[in-house]
């Protein structure tokens, strides 16, 4: 296989590879290509700093407060014990 | 011998904290705010009264999240999703690199550490299709495995990874035309890529 069509391979598994959801052999197949490989460790790095970017965004600490207050009062209701 | 936590203050300790987490899954599956509460509220009423089915050390979240959709599906009656989707996964995967190069050429190639994009994202993410925002919210947010996430909306994994990868590539072409439009890199003359290019 050349190098080019290896390339290609990585690019292709990029998204799952990221996601963890490669089988174990082809996760450290991809790996050990991006330890080596300049062009696509660049694309591995623009696609991983976007995922981090949407996770830090989502995760932004949305305020649960009221909605937590409401379930443990309604819990409450039910029979939970107070703590 | 110590006693064992009383279940209403395991249910406290162990399920309550997961209170965001599952009020995503379920605007996720409402895609409204008031149907959201209404249903979180209802999935931990349940699962309050269910607690002692619960097994101790097994993943809470998931334990939740199952009871989160299955209410919401039998309360709405509805039939799961769906939906056809062709399998264009390289193509996705390919327009990713392509962009990734694009943003390159721009100047903006390291716009995820040089600009805070944090409301261009969220604007991006509300401006996706509904069906692909759900995947988004489940795997890029809430960091579900696609396994997991194709449990919560009941559709095919293939059909969670056809939309997550186009969902992302969306999010990108938004994101890189909002960092040029933002001027934070002078634009470079030989700037026209569209079609999918493949890594050397």
């Amino acid at each position: 296989m050349t190098n080019s069509e290896t390339c290609r391979d990585i690019v292709r598994q990029l998204w799952p590879y990221l996601d963890g959801a490669l089988p174990d052999d082809l996760q450290d197949e991809v790996t050990a290509h991006l330890a080596g490989c300049r062009n696509c460790r660049s694309h591995y790095d623009f696609e991983r700093a976007f995922l981090e970017a949407v996770r830090k965004t989502g995760a932004l600490q949305q305020d649960f407060e009221a909605l937590r207050a409401r379930v443990t009062a309604a819990l409450l209701a039910e029979g939970m014990a107070a703590r | 011998m110590a006693n064992a936590a009383p279940p209403d203050l395991d249910f406290a300790r162990v399920a309550l904290p997961q209170l965001p987490a599952i009020a995503r899954v379920a605007r996720a599956l409402t895609r409204d705010a008031a149907d959201a509460d209404d249903l979180v509220q209802d999935t931990f009423l349940k699962a309050f009264r269910f607690w002692h089915t619960f097994i101790p050390g097994s993943d809470v979240r998931r334990w939740l999240s199952a009871i989160c959709r299955n209410t919401y599906f039998a309360q709405r009656n509805r039939q799961k999703w769906v939906t056809a989707v062709g399998d264009d996964l390289d193509l996705e995967t390919f327009a990713a690199a392509s962009l990734h190069k694009l943003a390159e050429e721009r100047g903006v190639g390291d716009m995820f550490a040089r600009l805070d994009l944090g409301p261009a994202i969220q604007r991006a993410i509300d401006a996706l299709e509904p069906a692909q925002r759900d995947v988004v919210q489940l795997v890029d947010v809430q960091d579900l495995r696609y396994e997991e996430a194709a449990e919560m909306l009941g559709i095919p994994i293939g059909t969670v990874r056809s939309r997550l990868y186009r969902a992302r590539r969306v999010l990108q072409e938004s994101l890189i035309e909002y960092a040029i439009d933002a001027h934070l890199s002078a634009p470079s003359p030989s700037t026209h890529h569209s079609a999918p290019v493949s890594p050397t």
